[in-house]
């Protein structure tokens, strides 16, 4: 029903968007499975030589009409460099466009649940908790997010606002993943992890590309993107695309099984260009605007009797957009020079309130060698970002319009000791920000590569993260009671209060690491952590004051925590046949935080995943993945819940009928009638996760 | 449900097949959220795996490193190019390859050619440059690195007369007279083509060579 369903409107669309389309090339091939792929594939199995070196050998042995096509490693973002994951000397993960594709992933932020040891969980149909190595919560504030170099961290709260973050799939790259610090390259926030969202170069994505989707949670969605190149006499090797996404999901539901409410829609667009002007120069352009409306259950607080408290159900109208432009130009293969600009906008509705935020951002890097042994990255930021929250009787802002600026530099110097056997790298960040003033966040890190196919890494870190708006300028009025049971002319108001004097949480992380590839159809990859928190930021009682006829009972954000948690992460590929991939992945952590707040909840203490992607004749293709997410304790608006364990299971079938069409159906959560996986801070509905079937078209041309 | 107006437009207005497609939608979760279907739709999938026997060959992404796909170029140019008899004067002298300020480059170039490499009878050898003086007129490939781009000029005035294939990396070595450069090009190693200098070293290169260059300098003969 659903194919018939989807299949009869991408037609609709189809036909009318070929017309326009008409007599245009079209290069971007989806990766059906086979040959039909023109990139030749280097690290396919063949007549076998050696064990080892066996790219090497087939490359040797290609023709120079394919070599010209073979694509190499690009760079990776995250280490601002080109970087072979075998061979980082950090805890990385890269989740491709591929691993989305097959596994009908219709969202960012669940693409993360890929990630060994991440943890993701849904709060309601548009808001995620995600975090690594611990700490998880609604706004989880140790985990530095970008998309395609933009930062989408929220200064105002911490976390990342998922409702107001989306770009179509189809043009994604690959998801970019380090846990453990990133600060010394990536600056404050990057405690646990820090992760970047690419999507591909307008280069990659030319053509008309119309995508459809409905089911039961994901409503009919529609994605039409077209790329181009525009050429003449005066510019050359100028490619663009745009895009437009409209999608609405359904309302999850409640722990009873009724509709949670919370129906989201979302229409988006954007347009990319990316110019190539000569061999050495790159230049990207992109803008996008969005605009979601989120019905979302919330808990006011109120000073009218009986209840004390309204719980409604919102419409939340959020709008942005941004634009980023960036130049890099090399020197030569060490050497380059990135020059990045962002200005972003968007306003965010939530609590009976607002914020409106202006970020600017300057961002320049350079990098080139010293000598044969030293590979020298540096590079200044400069950050400009301005918000202003209206207040009500919930949720007050001291002050109420705020700016703050941020001014960064880094150096790193990736030190080649013994060649092809032994790295070090060293480096720090040095930062200046309006809240905290000045932070250094110095690492070093060891690669040693004992033997091919194997390498040991050991890092320490230092990181901290800086206060949010919110615990340095909110008060937030909590609860409201009757000081004595049925005296209303007597209240008690529990509050909270941000507080300007506290300083930044710090960090210092001890991490070893392990990868080997024993065969060519085996790896894996080890990685351990120690992790010492230092001045976490919570909410201490304070005596109380008479404010008006209600008694106040203060809490202020003080720096009066610490932690430290110990964890692993093993992850193993097993391509067991040529047409058979497994994944799989497990992750222990064990906090030990003291004292025992909400603050510091949301350390699942094991998290697995095994992850099956099988070709079959006839241009199928079968995915399955199963997680199992252990019991977690986590901050909620009364405090903290308790999350039983779960297990969730996805499988989906994909057919590719002919090189331009793919349709697939998927089921998630399958075995499973509805779970919790996260609690709400401001609501105290628990949104259940139900099983959900979603079915896609996407038609290329 | 959601009353949105784009939503019946776009998914059921459009589709021709009215409030139809809202209804079925409804009926379809409803199925799904009652758990039977659901647990069926499992078993079923499980089971196909289960059943799937002979299965497509699955091409893998190993993306090389760019060094790598570079010494393959140099293991493969000389398919691609003729010396003149005096540089290789027996059926069997080998084939000389130079590399001067890249040692991953190097380091790839001696695996690839270390179970042998032969091309038209001419065995490929590999020479590790350390310094410049060591640079002489006995290579018939020469690949300067992007560490060594500075002494380019220079290297390349001392091999002038010499036939000598000369390989670079840099922005500008086809305008300091090298043969072939060696440009990366998004995700890809592209080549560009000197004739001149070409000619000048008493080179002839392969049209199969030329034809995937991008860049292609000064007349053929």
């Amino acid at each position: 029903m659903l194919l018939i369903f989807g299949v009869s409107s991408v037609f609709f669309f189809g036909g009318d968007f070929l017309i326009a389309a008409s007599g245009t090339n079209s290069t971007d091939v989806p990766r059906v499975s086979g040959s039909t792929n023109s990139a030749p594939k280097v690290g396919s199995p063949g007549p076998g030589k050696g064990k080892t070196n066996s790219t090497s050998i087939r490359l040797a042995e290609m023709d120079i009409e394919d070599l010209v096509e073979v694509e190499v490693v690009s760079v990776n973002s995250l280490f601002k460099k080109q970087t072979r994951l075998e061979q980082a000397p950090a805890a990385a993960t890269i989740v491709t466009a591929d691993d989305i594709r097959r596994l009908g992933i219709t969202t960012l932020p669940e693409s993360l649940r890929l990630v060994p040891g991440m943890n993701v969980g849904r709060i309601d149909s548009h808001e995620w908790a995600i975090s690594a190595r611990g700490f998880n919560a609604q706004f989880a504030n140790k985990l530095l997010i970008l998309v395609d170099g933009r930062t989408i961290y929220g200064p105002a709260y911490g976390g990342v606002f998922w409702g107001i973050q989306d770009t179509i799939l189809e043009d994604l790259d690959r998801v970019e993943v380090i846990r453990g610090p990133g600060a010394t390259l990536w600056g404050a926030n990057a405690v646990n992890g820090v992760v970047n969202i690419l999507t591909k170069s307008a280069r990659d994505t030319q053509g008309l590309l119309v995508s459809a989707s409905g089911g039961t949670e994901d409503q009919p969605s529609v994605s039409v993107r077209y790329g181009g190149a525009l050429g003449g006499a005066v510019v050359t090797n100028l490619y663009y695309r745009v895009y437009g996404k409209y999608f609405n999901r359904d309302g999850l539901v409640t722990s009873s099984g009724s509709d949670a409410q919370d129906d989201w829609h979302s229409i988006q667009g954007g347009v990319r260009f990316d110019w190539e002007p000569g061999d050495l120069d790159r230049v990207t352009l992109q803008g996008n605007y969005y605009n979601d409306f989120i019905n979302e259950n919330e808990n006011v607080v109120v000073l009218t009797p009986p209840n004390y408290v309204t719980s409604t159900n919102t419409q939340n109208h959020d709008y942005g957009g941004n634009v980023l432009a960036r130049w890099t130009h090399e020197f030569s293969e060490l050497s380059s020079l990135t020059l990045q600009a962002y200005f972003d906008h968007f306003k965010q509705e939530q609590v009976g309130t607002s914020e409106t935020r202006d970020t600017f951002d300057f961002d320049a890097q350079h990098r080139f060698p010293l000598g044969t042994r030293n590979d020298i990255i540096w590079g200044v930021q400069y950050h400009y970002s301005a918000a202003e929250f209206p207040p009500n009787f919930f949720l007050t802002w001291t002050p109420p319009k705020q700016t703050d600026e941020l001014f960064s530099a880094f150096v790193q110097d990736e030190i080649t000791v013994v060649p092809k056997r032994f790295t070090v790298t060293l480096g720090s960040k040095f930062e200046h920000n309006e809240s905290t003033g000045f932070e250094v966040q110095p690492s070093v890190r060891l690669l040693w590569t004992p033997a091919d196919k194997q390498t040991v890494w050991a890092a320490v870190s230092r990181a901290v993260r800086t206060p949010s708006r919110y615990e340095t300028g909110a008060r937030v009025n909590y609860s409201v009671f009757e000081v004595t049971p049925g005296d209303p002319s007597n209240l008690g108001l529990i509050s909270l209060f941000g507080n300007p004097n506290i300083d930044a949480e710090k960090l210092i992380a001890y991490e070893l690491g392990y990868r080997i590839e024993p065969t060519k159809r085996l790896s894996f990859d080890i990685a351990g952590f120690y992790n010492q928190y230092d001045d976490l930021l919570r909410f201490v009682p304070g005596p109380s004051f008479m404010q008006g006829s209600v008694t106040v009972f203060p809490q202020t954000m003080q720096n009066s925590g610490s932690a430290e948690t110990f964890g692993a992460e093993l992850s193993a590929q097993w391509k067991v046949t040529d047409a058979w991939r497994l994944v799989a992945s497990y992750s222990w952590l064990h906090a030990e935080v003291r004292p025992n707040d909400p603050a510091f909840q949301g350390n699942p203490q094991h998290q697995v995943q095994l992850r099956s992607y099988l070709d079959l004749p006839g241009n199928l293709e079968l995915n399955n993945a199963v997680y199992y997410v252990d019991r977690q304790v986590a901050a909620s608006g009364l405090g903290t819940a308790t999350i039983p364990a779960y297990v969730r299971v996805d499988a989906g079938l994909v057919w590719h009928p002919s090189k331009s069409v793919e349709i697939g159906i998927w089921g998630h959560n399958l075995l499973d009638d509805r779970h919790p996986e996260f609690p709400s801070l401001k609501s105290s509905v628990q949104t259940e996760i139900p099983r959900s079937i979603v079915g896609k078209i996407t038609v290329r041309f | 449900m959601s009353q949105n107006f784009i939503q019946q437009h776009v998914a059921c207005g459009r589709s021709g097949r009215g409030m139809d497609c809202l209804w079925m939608s409804r009926f379809l979760s409803r199925v799904i959220r009652s758990g039977t279907a659901g647990r069926l739709a499992a078993l079923l999938i499980f089971a196909v795996v289960l059943l799937a026997g002979k299965v497509p060959a699955l091409a893998q992404d190993e993306a090389p490193m760019d060094y790598q796909v570079k010494a393959a170029f140099l293991v493969n140019f000389p398919k691609y190019v003729d010396w003149p008899a005096t540089a290789l004067p027996a059926n069997n002298s080998p084939i000389t390859v130079a590399i001067f300020g890249d040692d991953n480059v190097a380091n790839e170039f001696e695996v690839m050619i270390s179970e042998g490499k032969v091309v038209d009878g001419h065995p490929i050898v590999l020479k590790r440059i350390t310094k410049e003086e060591e640079i002489g007129k006995d290579c018939q490939i020469l690949f300067i690195g992007a560490s060594e781009q500075h002494r380019t000029s220079a290297i390349l005035e001392r091999l002038k007369g010499s036939e000598t294939l000369t390989v670079g990396e840099s922005p500008d070595f086809l305008d300091k007279g090298g043969v072939i450069n060696l440009v990366r090009q998004g995700r890809k190693v592209r080549l560009q083509v000197n004739l001149n200098a070409a000619k000048e070293a008493h080179l002839r290169i392969s049209s199969r060579l030329l034809v995937v260059a991008d860049v292609v300098k000064g007349a053929s003969n």
